[in-house]
């Protein structure tokens, strides 16, 4: 062995290229390989923490524009309305060829009422002041301009002690006369007057279609039930107006008592919190773009999810306003379903009858207690339409699962697909293909459907380049060790063959001979091919070091959801053991491969040289 | 060992197309205290001759004595390190050992310490005629003449007592030549060594106590006949 180092160290340039050519070849091949294992990883980070969602609306087959009559001008302003001629269930997005990891939901929104607890919307409702009221005209009048009324009377809310206020119908371009000393009810929302001719009408009470007794219930089907319940007659000029006249036992007969249930409904409705069913968090557009995020305790889990527990995810601000803990358990009693609107579109406006056909309350279709399992936040990082909202204030989420009864006596309104009510997931990189499929659907051009991956295909293709030059590394690494060991053990062993002969001749043994030539080849590579290794991790850890930045600045600015949960400790531990394994694999597995490599290849041609008669050899000049 | 011998030795080149019967049931004896020549033509058999009493190759038929004992018994490598040394006309030193080092290889093969394998080394060199200037030195720096003296000196510190030269002076100018010569012939006059020198030079035979003649791998005993 030292006579095989000495002769090694002997020829200082031809060592010198060895131990460069070893150690630079196992660099690449570090590096590289390395590389393409985080590239790897990355990739397979990415299928795991990316995930695709598609979101539906059912397009209109026209816009309309509807006249809204302005009493204060005096003209009418048009609003344009969606006309859907058939409301498509998602069972549309059922076809062949459609391959999902979470078929399309389309998610109602449930109404809880939950009485005893502080609500969100309670501030709303006191911030319209409206109120139900029994009014009477101070004279003869026709109320398409403001006229005064007494308030006899306040079912409703709160008319903060006025006993008198501008009255004004501003639905209506020509209401049916009001005579003095009759009494009427109506539901008043206070505003500024807008009657700019009138300069004594500062605030004027204008009719509202809250507390006012009506009815759109829907079947399962989406098809609107008739109420039974009396119906106000039409005023003989054919208009219809949200306030009408008590008559004599109006509140104990007729439309009177539809009145009084619908003020207990809107009591009933302002104690309501939205709460939201669905299969996965993964489905809900805020929660997969991280707008929505758990502050405390956790998500509901996939088992939860599928197996219908009751559990529940209720807002941050709803639990601090209520005092409530992550484990605390809330009654829900749902009492209402509605599969028209998006939450956000809620938020903003109530257009469905808090009464059912009969004309009665809803009653409660599903009663149970709740255990919170985590509080959220939802942040929305700029300003969206309204439908494609799902996340509401105080808004419960619940598994969808976990409502064991049925709510189709419930159902207030059925309408359109919305971005923000149905969704579904498929696997990574499968969006073009899937709209392939769908495009042979019939109606699909109904449905318009938006995918949002969270920058998956983007951060997919940078990484498939970054894994495909660390391969092309790797590869080079490889071949260039390959091609190197072959020629460094024809320099170094065949080239050798005459000194082979000459130890021979000395008596050594076979074996001998081999510990004598490669003994110093093996230690040199060892030393060799480590450097390398270890160059090739310095170099990794910078190259990584520039990645990271330069991935943190692309994907933290254009791809805001890429990691931006922290690890908790149980993952970064198995994620470094994970680190430690492939290094252990990358900087020994390598150099000991390079070692193994030169080790087989050199043996084969220190066979073939101790297989030549040494005198063959020695007989030969040099 | 005092005496070497071949018995019947037949040896076969297997070659890829054909097989060449190198030696013809080749019988001879090396005695100590003797210098012997192989005189022959290229190709006539002898540096097979003497590959095979170096134990270098083994004979298809017939066996190779060392002091009546069969070299495959005593072991092949024991035999080269122990009953004999090679001397090759191409000298075959390692080109990246020193002068010294090239001889206390042998040394330390047989287990010597480095210390008294030097000392031992430059014993020999001494004895060969090279002086300590050259010890240091790498064999491509030494002339030819002084190249084969470190083969010999070589050869001498494996303490084998039989010495095969295979044309030990066929790279050496006739100064050099007689100088190795010289040596060897001491070594035999004054040592009791056995030389057996392979060579096709005449004169040099001429100086043998005996002479062999290989042709077309058969030998044959010239002892007293003039060449």
């Amino acid at each position: 062995m030292r006579n095989s180092i000495r002769q090694m160290l002997r020829t200082p340039f031809k060592l010198l290229l060895f131990f460069l050519f070893i150690g630079a070849s196992t660099l690449l091949l570090t590096l590289g390989l390395r590389l393409w294992m985080e590239t790897g990883e990355k990739l397979r980070q990415a299928e795991e923490n990316f995930t695709t969602i598609g979101m539906v609306r059912q397009r209109e087959n026209l816009m309309e524009a509807g006249p809204v009559w302005q009493a204060g001008t005096k003209s009418y302003l048009y609003y344009d309305y969606p006309i859907y001629e058939e409301i498509f269930s998602e069972s549309l997005l059922d076809f062949d060829g459609a391959d999902y990891l979470k078929g399309p939901e389309k998610r109602p929104v449930y109404g809880s009422w939950m009485p005893d607890y502080d609500l969100e919307l309670e501030e709303t409702v006191a911030m319209y002041g409206i109120f139900t009221a029994e009014i009477s005209p101070v004279e003869d009048c026709v109320p398409s301009q403001p006229v005064q009324v007494n308030i006899k009377r306040v079912l409703y809310g709160d008319a903060r002690g006025s006993t008198q206020c501008w009255f004004c119908d501003h639905n209506n371009p020509d209401p049916p006369p009001m005579e003095k000393g009759k009494t009427y009810i109506v539901t008043l929302a206070p505003r500024g007057s807008s009657h700019l001719d009138r300069e004594e009408v500062v605030i004027e009470c204008i009719p509202t279609g809250s507390c006012y007794p009506g009815t759109s219930q829907c079947s399962r089907n989406g098809a609107e039930i008739a109420g039974t319940f009396a119906e106000k007659e039409n005023d003989p000029s054919g208009q219809s107006t949200l306030w009408e006249e008590v008559t004599e036992g109006f509140y104990e007969t007729g439309r009177g008592v539809y009145w009084l249930n619908a003020i207990e409904a809107q009591e009933k409705f302002n104690k309501t919190v939205q709460v939201l069913p669905t299969d996965s968090l993964a489905l809900l557009p805020s929660f997969h773009e991280k707008e929505s995020q758990v502050l405390e305790g956790r998500e509901i889990s996939t088992e939860e999810f599928e197996k219908g527990k009751a559990v529940c995810m209720v807002s941050k601000s709803f639990a601090q306003r209520n005092g409530l803990r992550v484990g605390d358990t809330i009654p829900l009693s749902l009492y209402y379903a509605d599969y028209g609107d998006a939450p956000g579109y809620l938020e903003q406006m109530v257009d469905f009858g808090l009464l059912n056909a009969r004309g009665e309350v809803y009653p409660a279709f599903w009663e149970a207690k709740y255990e919170i399992v985590g509080f959220y936040q939802y942040t929305p990082s700029e300003e969206k339409d309204v439908n494609s909202v799902e996340i509401a204030g105080d808004m419960i989420l619940i598994p969808a699962n976990s409502v064991k009864a049925s709510d189709e006596n419930n159902i207030v309104k059925y309408g359109p697909m919305q971005m923000g009510t149905t969704s579904f997931q498929i696997p990574n990189g499968s969006a073009a293909d899937f709209l392939e499929n769908f495009k042979e659907v019939e109606n699909s051009d109904f449905l318009e459907i938006r995918f949002d991956d969270n920058g998956y295909e983007q951060v997919r293709r940078e990484l498939e380049s970054a894994g495909n030059t660390a391969a092309l590394l790797a590869v080079t690494g490889f071949l260039s060790a390959a091609a190197l060991l072959l020629l460094l053990a024809y320099f170094f062993i065949v080239k050798q063959k005459r000194r082979t002969a000459i130890e021979r001749s000395l008596g050594m043994t076979r074996s001998q001979c081999r510990k004598s030539l490669l003994g110093g080849i093996l230690l040199f590579t060892f030393f060799a091919a480590l450097t390398g290794g270890l160059i090739g991790k310095s170099l990794y850890s910078s190259v990584k070091g520039v990645l990271a930045r330069e991935t943190e600045q692309e994907y933290s600015m254009k791809y805001s959801t890429w990691q931006t949960r922290e690890p908790s400790l149980e993952e970064l531990e198995v994620l470094e053991q994970q680190d430690l394994e492939l290094e252990v694999l990358v900087y020994l597995g390598v150099p000991g491969s390079i070692l193994a490599g030169m080790l087989g290849i050199s043996w084969v041609f220190m066979e073939r040289n101790l297989k030549v008669p040494p005198m063959e050899v020695m007989s030969m000049r040099e | 060992m005092q005496k070497l011998t071949a018995e019947k030795v037949t040896y076969i080149y297997q070659g890829k197309y054909q097989k060449v019967e190198a030696l013809k049931e080749v019988s001879c004896t090396f005695a100590e205290g003797n210098l012997y020549a192989v005189i022959g033509h290229s190709g006539s058999g002898k540096s097979t001759l003497l590959s095979i009493l170096a134990g270098l190759g083994k004979p298809a038929r017939g066996r190779v004595l060392a002091d009546g004992e069969d070299i495959s018994h005593i072991g092949y490598e024991r035999h080269r390190r122990e009953n004999v040394s090679v001397i090759y006309q191409a000298f075959c030193l390692f080109p990246a050992l020193t002068v010294l080092e090239n001889v206390m290889y042998p040394m330390e093969i047989a287990g010597k310490k480095r210390k008294e394998a030097a000392k031992k080394a430059g014993e020999l060199l001494n004895k060969v005629g090279l002086t300590e200037m050259l010890y240091r030195k790498f064999p491509a720096m030494l002339s030819g003449g002084e190249q084969q003296r470190v083969a010999i000196a070589r050869a001498l510190a494996s303490e084998a007592r039989t010495i095969l030269a295979d044309e030990p002076t066929g790279n050496l100018d006739s100064e050099n030549g007689k100088k190795v010569l010289d040596i060897l012939k001491e070594l035999v006059r004054q040592e009791d060594y056995c030389v057996v020198i392979v060579t096709h030079d005449l004169d040099i035979a001429a100086q043998a106590d005996v002479v062999y003649a290989m042709k077309d791998g058969r030998l044959e005993e010239r002892r007293g006949e003039k060449l």
